[in-house]
């Protein structure tokens, strides 16, 4: 089967079947530069696409948890940043306060295993790690400067 | 040092990786550290990282007797605890050990935060005890019977196992 699929919009549906080997798909942009790919290849990037859409969701709806999470303890939090490590996001909260808050990090805890059962966010890799206050520098090596999103409170 | 060469030729190269017993081995290295430690009564920064390895070690045996999962860094370690509904008292208790010994590793003068005997009660006794206690329902027998666990002292022993 030798299917022609036109971008940016589909009119009607298209089936790619992947049972169909060896197949190759001609598509036709807007700017009719006419391409062929191979129909698995196709395949595949029509799942990252899919994929991409549903991570920027799942995002968007971790943010939204963190950030209540965040404001239910502003008392006991001096800041939450989200950044990157190791391919994974990173939650860091900041106490407020020098000693350690056993009660903070047990909810910690229980938020980071919640977010890793929540279906809604199968997409989601996310780490936490709680941090006595620190200083800019100190903070800085738990922060990837290629995403830094910090929570103001009240926010 | 046996530890040392355990940890290095055994698990952490990959080149053959630890079974349960060999994990439980390895916990039981850290335990004779921590008694030492304990008994000193000070370090208390080396008492928080061997209590947080003992933990690895005791959770990688859980790993190993349920599922023959090795865990290739401390990210994938924690993915998979939190994945896996039933350690969720395992994950919640590791946690405090993992957030300790990360600050006494990588933070400047972090003396001032715990001293050596809220190390004792609150990781070692509390959280490390509870790992222990919630992870030997998932080893084997013979794996129960060989890990030397933590033994609260009397004002601590009757204290309820953190879930």
């Amino acid at each position: 089967m030798t299917t022609a699929i036109g971008f940016p919009e589909l009119s009607n549906i298209v089936e790619i079947d992947w049972y169909d080997e060896n197949d190759k798909i001609i598509v036709t942009p807007r700017n009719q530069l006419r391409f062929t790919i191979q129909k698995d290849r196709a395949i595949e990037a029509l799942r990252i696409v899919r994929d991409s859409e549903r991570f920027t969701l799942q995002f968007e709806l971790l943010l939204g948890k963190l950030a209540r999470w965040v404001k239910e303890r502003a008392s006991d939090i001096q800041t939450a940043i989200i950044t990157l490590q190791d391919n994974s996001l990173m939650f860091v909260v900041v106490q407020s306060d020098d000693c350690y808050d056993e009660q903070l990090q047990d909810d910690l805890a229980e938020l980071d295993f919640a977010i890793a059962q929540d279906t809604d966010l199968d997409l989601m890799r996310l780490r936490t790690v709680m941090l006595p206050p620190v200083d800019s520098d100190a903070l800085g090596s738990f922060v990837d400067a290629r995403m830094v999103l910090q929570y103001q409170h009240g926010k | 040092m046996r530890w040392d060469h355990l940890w290095t030729h055994g698990w952490c190269c990959n080149t053959n990786m630890a079974s349960e017993i060999e994990h439980i081995d390895l916990a039981n290295s850290n335990q004779k550290l921590i008694d030492h430690l304990i008994h000193e009564n000070s370090f208390h920064d080396w008492l928080t990282t061997v209590a947080f390895y003992k933990a690895i070690h005791v959770v990688e045996a859980v790993f190993a007797n349920n599922s023959n999962y090795h865990s290739h860094s401390h990210a994938d370690r924690e993915e998979k605890l939190k994945r896996t509904a039933r350690y969720k008292a395992i994950f919640t208790n590791y946690s405090h050990l993992l957030t300790e010994s990360r600050t006494v590793r990588y933070l400047l003068n972090p003396r001032s935060r715990l001293t050596i005997e809220t190390v004792k009660s609150l990781l070692i006794y509390k959280r490390l005890f509870a790992v222990e206690q919630n992870s030997l329902q998932f080893l084997s027998d013979r794996a129960k019977k060989s890990l030397v666990k933590i033994q609260p002292p009397p004002n601590l022993a009757n204290q309820a196992v953190p879930q």
